[in-house]
């Protein structure tokens, strides 16, 4: 599912004191099957642009794309349901959505709401929840026993349990112990290889978007800054500070190491990435 | 949607409006409520409509945006101005069909009262957006305190008023979050029959009542963290002072009633 955004803007409270352009005139696409994080510090767009995608909000000008559905100003309430069908979000804080008494039940609520019958809904709940490691003795506890990671785990399941073929995820870890952080980036990394589905993240934390996003959009001030290959971008260390964003460890460790004389041939993604090419650094230095 | 709603919500300005002491606020508005009821025709009710009209404008509050955020008050006042229509006799009749009946004077009472609903509604609305929650309650605690002889929990209840007030735009925007969230997973309570609305509402319900009472919770404890422990031994930083513009102003809202009843019929 192929999404364009064509000269969005969008302004909240149009005539009022609290008048606010939050996107000015953006433009981008995103393509299927991959993975993207939108960057930028706080108050340049990142939040409105996500719920413009699938039409929690509605353009003040432009359109967006959503496969064959466009999303324009005045786009009926039938269309926009349609599109919530196919581009799932999972919010900020999203334990803060539960509210049925079982967690089955909980993770059920979006495919019903969908039109699946309750078999089918109960099937994909049933099987997403498996995903997620939870054990089908715990399908008929009350979501709100749970701690606060297992329950954003129950909540993002009944975002998957939607099936949508376009994921957005908004400050997924935030308030999560490092465990459990961890586990949330693996799952969603997991997802769109498994399932062939696009993240889309919006993060402040650069070491989670250099690690795992394929291609990055850099917003700032409700435009289009950059976007592009993440390696590329978040290698550019003048770039991030200037938008007030910090470097990724790996980065920085890496041009530390470069200005000591020890230099890779690219820059590595992950701690095991590091290893390996410092490793071939020190066997080619032996020889 | 719901943040365009104004009541309770404050705008920081610095007008005359603004300054003036929130005790001086508090009584004016009383007593403009007990003038509003001495106009008793056009010429009353056009005095009060420019000398609200005059304070919006010395307050420094875009009138479009001020009629936008009392819009979800429209139904009350549209009810109202039809009930008198249909059930207040007098006059000539103006339009007679089956058992309805509109007289002239229907009308007019009509309009009558749904001005003065709107002056009442516009006059709170403009002490609240120009005063601060806790300036308001700073004075509602200072005017009642003679209650204390008679051993009403002033301070009790001034501090219940102040943490509500304080949690209206919170609660606002947290509904607004939930129904997001939940309008995100397919439920649609915009739209649809009656039953599956008001179903719908249950998803947005349950969370936003858990959130409030967590929330409580976590006032209390910080609450007591900080030592709170009710009035005994409480000072102010705050400390409100009266001026001669405080006095001026009441003075303005008593002789705008003298006015006012002297151009009764």
């Amino acid at each position: 599912m192929n999404i364009t955004v064509d000269g969005l803007t969008s302004i909240y409270h149009a005539g009022t004191p609290f008048e606010h352009i939050a996107l000015d005139h953006l433009t981008t696409t995103f393509e299927p099957g991959k993975y993207y994080a939108i960057i930028g510090r706080t108050g340049s767009g990142k939040s409105t642009l996500i719920q413009h995608l699938n039409g929690l909000i509605l353009p003040t000008e432009g359109e967006v794309q959503v496969g064959d559905l466009t999303l324009g100003k005045k786009t009926k309430q039938r269309i926009i349901h349609q599109v919530k069908k196919h581009v799932g979000m999972v919010f900020q804080f999203p334990e803060h959505q539960l509210f049925d008494e079982t967690i089955l039940k909980d993770v059920m609520f979006g495919p019903l709401n969908m039109g699946f019958t309750e078999a089918e809904a109960q099937a994909r709940a049933e099987k997403y929840l498996s995903l997620l490691g939870v054990p089908e003795r715990a399908f008929g506890r009350s979501p709100f026993d749970l701690s606060g990671g297992q329950m954003r785990k129950i909540a993002i399941a009944g975002i998957l349990a939607m099936e949508p073929e376009v994921l957005i995820v908004d400050e997924p870890t935030a308030g999560l112990d490092p465990k459990s952080h961890i586990e949330v980036m693996e799952l969603f990394k997991r997802i769109q290889q498994e399932f062939d589905i696009t993240i889309i993240l919006v993060t402040h934390d650069m070491n989670d978007v250099f690690e795992y996003a394929d291609e990055v959009k850099l917003l700032a001030a409700g435009g289009l800054i950059r976007e592009g290959p993440t390696e590329d971008i978040l290698t550019d260390e003048l770039l991030l500070t200037d938008h007030h964003l910090e470097i990724p460890d790996i980065v920085k460790l890496t041009h530390d190491l470069e200005r000591k004389g020890i230099v890779f041939e690219t820059v590595p993604r992950n701690t095991e990435a590091f290893i390996t090419l410092y490793r071939e650094w020190r066997d080619a230095r032996a020889q | 949607m719901l943040s365009s709603m104004l009541l309770g919500r404050y705008i920081p300005g610095d007008s005359i409006i603004h300054r003036l002491d929130p005790r001086a606020k508090i009584v004016s508005v009383v007593l403009f409520m007990i003038i509003v009821f001495f106009a008793n025709h056009w010429i009353g009710y056009g005095l009060l409509i420019l000398f609200v009209l005059g304070l919006i404008r010395t307050a420094q509050i875009n009138l479009f945006f001020l009629f936008n955020g009392l819009k979800i008050l429209l139904f009350i006042l549209i009810f109202t101005f039809l009930l008198h229509i249909f059930f207040t006799r007098g006059g000539t009749t103006l339009v007679e069909w089956g058992f309805i009946q509109i007289d002239s004077e229907g009308v007019i009472t009509g309009i009558y009262i749904t001005v003065r609903l709107v002056m009442l509604l516009v006059i709170t609305t403009i002490l609240t957006l120009t005063t601060s929650p806790i300036e308001l309650t700073d004075a509602i605690e200072r005017l009642g305190s003679p209650l204390r002889k008679v051993k009403v929990p002033i301070h009790e209840l001034a501090m219940m008023i102040s943490i509500s007030l304080r949690f209206i735009p919170t609660l606002m925007d947290e509904t607004e979050k939930i129904i997001k969230a939940q309008s995100a997973r397919g439920s649609t309570f915009m739209t649809g029959r009656l039953k599956s609305r008001i179903n719908a509402l249950i998803p947005i319900f349950i969370p936003l009542f858990i959130s409030a009472f967590k929330r409580a919770e976590e006032m209390a404890v910080a609450m007591e963290v900080r030592g709170y422990t009710g009035e005994a031994g409480r000072t102010s930083y705050r400390e409100l002072k009266w001026q001669l513009r405080d006095t001026a102003a009441i003075l303005v809202v008593i002789l705008f009633g003298v006015l006012l009843y002297m151009v009764r019929m």
